[in-house]
């Protein structure tokens, strides 16, 4: 089943001066459960195409629908709210809250939707013990590593059940071990609860764990295929 | 949630959060503190001035105050005794007579205003017994005693017992004259009162100028707040021969410098409240700055801008709640106990009419309204950079 559909998705940058295509005239659906990788230099276009799925940008032409919503007529605040409950973000620099315990940090989005307490701690106790990280529920994020701390981050982008994850150079930050750790858990998770993945990366480790692989150059799809 | 995470936000970086609670802890301290003394010194002096000089209200005859001719003197004061037994809000009535007169000795001569009072009522009604520095309040054996001052007595080099002749314009128009002898000397905190005054007893004061009633009676009040209403009795009842005046007009520049101090007190305030504005400002433009990153995560994972501009008021609240209400709190108690042990200002503004020490006074509602208007100026204050915060797009500080 179909769960995200782009049509026509560009994204242009100065259009009244220089212009930049950073995303020119992509069509693209993901299935449910997928598991996909979009590799491309650096400037290819593939964050600005992540953002653009995520709802945290605008595209300047096409449109992006999920589930049947189309996220390109939504306001700000509904996308806002489409994003607190629909999707989940892993970042390349984690972005946790260092204020906040990787419990805590976990729980931030289900607490936001207003889940009961009880709910969403054994919800986030789950995750964290599904990625080896039960033993530092109560450590704030400065006192993990970085492989860690990214595995704190995919547990808090799965806490709400998520329609989807997009992770924008998940394994950047992190050295080979960290990175065949993050995604054992990624892969398990998506086997597990059957949320698709979708990212970005030009690490070649990533790629060999994905299922379906976009290339993209100049901003457009050059290949698309599964493994 | 916005909450709890405003409030460990506030604790991430301890110093420069500590440094602005503590500018704020000392300067809403030094501002109570200066608001109380400043009313303390403005309670103070008006204690004075009303107790030794006019009292809160005054009843004359009505040409006495424009012209102070000796024969303004009030006809009936017993009428006006009888008017007055029954306001519960009185606590102390003297009668007294007034007189210019010059002061001489073989040394020197200085003019004076004359009062004539009737020792045994003015002790009551009058602090000026407590600033005696030596003899006694017109009692003793000395015939037709005095009360000089200070620098009265060094000018006509006077001492206790001391000889002075007085001279003055009887009721009759003759200048009359009558030898006094010190019975005490006086020095009050106000330099020109003490230049300016003598007291002597009414009938001797009466047997010289050649009159026997009173050219004021003055009225001490329970609570000055209850003068209106006394006052609207007074219009109401006082014979048309007569009129009465609150100290506001008997002593229009103290009622002046009462405001001023106050307007003083509330600009000080002001201004450390604007300085402490700035600086939260300040802190709260470089707590945005700082997580522009994480405030761009926050709005991609589905924190909404409205909780986002809400978590950076809030710290701002928690920064200047912290800071202020401790100060507030301390500076409470700095007043209370300096209201017992009084602050020593030393002697150097006892030409303004203001004792070498210093008792402040809890002003609640100015206490009120140094917190209303922290609260107002936080309020305002932390918009500014929540709506900077409003405007950071998700994808541009994810990216940055």
């Amino acid at each position: 089943m179909e769960i995200i559909e782009i049509r026509n998705l560009s994204k242009t940058y100065n259009p009244k001066t220089i212009p930049v295509h950073a995303v020119n005239q992509v069509n693209l659906t993901f299935k449910e459960g997928e598991f996909t990788a979009i590799v491309g230099a650096s400037g290819s276009g593939k964050t600005t195409l992540l953002n653009m799925i995520g709802g945290i940008d605008n595209p300047s032409e096409g449109e992006v629908c999920i589930a049947s919503n189309n996220l390109t007529n939504m306001s700000e605040t509904q996308k806002t709210k489409f994003r607190r409950d629909h999707i989940g973000f892993v970042f390349q620099s984690y972005n946790l809250l260092p204020v906040l315990t990787a419990i805590e940090n976990v729980e931030f989005i289900m607490e936001m939707q207003g889940r009961p307490v009880k709910e969403r701690h054994s919800r986030s106790k789950e995750l964290l013990s599904a990625i080896c990280l039960s033993n530092r529920l109560h450590s704030r994020p400065g006192k993990l590593s970085g492989g860690q701390q990214q595995r704190v981050a995919v547990a808090r982008a799965l806490a709400h059940k998520p329609k989807f994850v997009i992770a924008d150079e998940p394994t950047a930050n992190l050295d080979s071990r960290s990175t065949a750790d993050l995604l054992d858990i990624m892969v398990k998770l998506n086997e597990q609860e059957g949320i698709t993945f979708i990212f970005s990366t030009h690490d070649q480790r990533v790629v060999d764990r994905a299922r379906r692989v976009i290339v993209f150059e100049d901003g457009s799809v050059k290949e698309d295929y599964n493994k | 949630m916005t909450t709890r995470l405003a409030w460990k936000n506030i604790w991430r970086n301890k110093t420069r959060s500590l440094i602005f609670i503590g500018a704020a802890f000392f300067g809403l301290a030094l501002a109570i503190f200066t608001i109380n003394l400043m009313k303390g010194i403005a309670a103070q002096r008006l204690d004075d001035a009303v107790s030794i000089q006019t009292g809160h209200l005054q009843i004359q005859n009505k040409d006495f105050n424009t012209f102070r001719e000796i024969d303004q003197y009030i006809a009936d004061p017993a009428q006006v005794r009888a008017l007055l037994k029954d306001q519960p809000q009185i606590v102390s009535i003297t009668e007294r007579m007034v007189s210019e007169a010059v002061l001489t000795t073989p040394e020197n001569t200085s003019i004076a205003q004359l009062t004539g009072v009737k020792p045994e009522i003015e002790i009551q009604f009058s602090a000026l017994k407590d600033y005696l520095i030596g003899g006694t309040f017109l009692e003793g054996d000395l015939p037709k005693p005095i009360l000089v001052s200070k620098k009265t007595a060094e000018r006509l080099k006077l001492s206790i017992r001391s000889k002075v002749i007085v001279t003055l314009k009887a009721v009759s128009g003759e200048i009359v004259g009558g030898a006094f002898r010190v019975s005490g000397i006086f020095e009050t905190p106000n330099t020109p009162y003490d230049e300016n005054n003598a007291i002597v007893k009414y009938s001797d004061l009466g047997e010289l100028s050649g009159i026997r009633n009173p050219h004021e009676i003055a009225i001490l009040v329970n609570d000055r707040m209850q003068l209106t209403r006394i006052e609207g009795f007074l219009v109401k009842n006082l014979p048309s021969d007569y009129r009465h005046y609150s100290w506001i007009t008997l002593l229009p520049q103290l009622y002046a410098f009462n405001g001023f101090t106050e307007a003083v007190s509330m600009l000080f305030t002001i201004i450390i409240l604007l300085g402490l504005g700035f600086g939260l400002l300040n802190t709260m433009n470089m707590i945005v700055q700082e997580r522009t990153r994480e405030i761009g995560m926050l709005r991609a994972i589905g924190q909404s801008k409205w909780s986002v501009f809400f978590m950076l008021v809030k710290e701002s609240g928690f920064l200047m709640f912290i800071g202020s209400l401790t100060g507030i709190l301390l500076g409470i108690v700095i007043v209370n106990m300096t209201s017992q042990t009084g602050v020593p200002l030393g002697s150097g503004f006892a030409l303004l009419g203001i004792r070498a020490t210093i008792y402040p006074v809890v002003v609640w509602p100015m206490i009120v309204m140094v917190c209303v208007l922290a609260t107002i100026l936080t309020a305002i204050i932390s918009v500014f950079p929540a709506f900077r915060a409003l405007r950071i797009r998700p994808h541009a500080a994810l990216r940055d």
